[in-house]
């Protein structure tokens, strides 16, 4: 014989079901005010409201991440806009060479836009900034145009002709 | 708002940053703890409100850090909304759980408030084990661990309890 009861047998619930009935009926005429739920959710809103807004701050971060990379692959690229059959025959020369960046020859009608168009593609755009920029990679300082000013040749440069190139892309300015 | 999972499951979720889980453990034991709330506040809604929000405030904090249930989570919370309920009561200058009013009892014994009746004749210790066995269907076991009292003692409350509630009250004795 068990000396230990389960704790079932106990009085409770089971045993006594109109009791608990009406306990519980007792307890639920007072149930938990509506006033309540705003009180409590209410707070839970505030505390989802930052979360809800850094989404929304990531979502519209890759929106305009996406809209660049977009904007860059849509630009026409100098070989896809002239045909090679079209190009000067010096042009095409300097094509071949290694150091494309480095042919300065003007190409553009107005003056001014030949001076930033490094590439000598009739364009001052991305490719002009990556021709800079490898040419400070690798040091060769000597074909970089100081587009400052600042009597020295280095990213600064790069930064104004980049800077210059988004003012072009943007259509704020064609001089290009 | 069907959520199956189980209270330990959602307290993980909400630490996980899923606060809308925290509404679905809110849901399910507002009731619970609105009753524990309004019963030490003697009634008063308007603490017993600012009580429960507190409460759920806790549990938050609570779930946000780490907190494993052992138990019901109704066991776990009990004795919160308690000490918050008596801080209340401590800060408002009025009287402790055991010195609670009791409800003005009907002239007329034996009508549908006879239960009722009982129940606020019952010292609040004993009332208290009655309802969370009765009521919130627990068990001894987590009887005891909310309460923070030995199981022998729980049993020795109910005991009493039933005992004046057929005493006084034959028909609820009836089951």
């Amino acid at each position: 014989m068990s000396t230990q009861q389960p704790q079932s047998e106990f009085p409770g619930p089971d045993e006594y079901p109109q009791l608990a009935a009406e306990l519980r009926e007792l307890a639920n005429r007072h149930p938990a005010p509506v006033d309540l739920d705003r009180r409590v959710v209410g707070d839970l809103d505030v505390v989802r409201r930052p979360v809800a807004w850094g989404r929304g701050v990531a979502v519209a971060a890759l929106i305009a991440v996406a809209i660049g990379v977009t904007s860059l692959l849509l630009i026409p690229r100098p070989a896809d806009r002239m045909m090679a059959a079209d190009r000067p025959a010096d042009q095409t020369a300097k094509s071949h060479r290694s150091n494309e960046f480095m042919a300065m020859a003007p190409m553009a009608a107005e003056p001014d836009a030949s001076l930033w168009d490094v590439t000598a593609d009739g364009r001052v755009d991305v490719l002009d900034a990556f021709a800079v920029a490898k040419g400070i990679e690798r040091g060769m300082t000597g074909t970089i145009r100081d587009f400052n000013s600042d009597g020295r040749l280095d990213t600064r440069d790069l930064d104004v002709l980049t800077a210059r190139i988004v003012r072009v892309n943007t259509g704020k300015e064609t001089d290009s | 708002m069907s959520d199956e999972r189980t209270d330990q499951e959602l307290v993980v979720a909400i630490r996980r940053g899923e606060t809308g889980c925290f509404e679905t453990l809110y849901h399910r034991h507002r009731d619970f703890v609105w009753r524990t709330a309004l019963r030490i506040t003697g009634g008063d809604e308007h603490l017993a409100m600012d009580v429960s929000q507190e409460a759920f405030a806790w549990l938050l904090q609570r779930c946000r850090k780490r907190l494993r249930l052992t138990a019901k989570l109704s066991t776990f919370l009990y004795p919160a909304v308690r000490n918050i309920a008596l801080t209340h009561l401590r800060r408002t200058s009025r009287e402790s759980l055991g010195e609670v009013p009791e409800r003005p009892a009907p002239d007329e014994p034996g009508t549908s408030d006879t239960l009722e009746v009982l129940l606020s004749r019952l010292p609040d210790v004993q009332r208290e084990v009655l309802l969370l066995r009765f009521v919130e269907d627990m068990s001894l076991l987590e009887i005891a661990t909310a309460l923070e009292i030995p199981t022998g003692t729980v049993k020795s409350r109910l005991h009493h309890a039933l005992k004046a509630i057929r005493r006084d009250g034959g028909e609820h004795s009836s089951d």
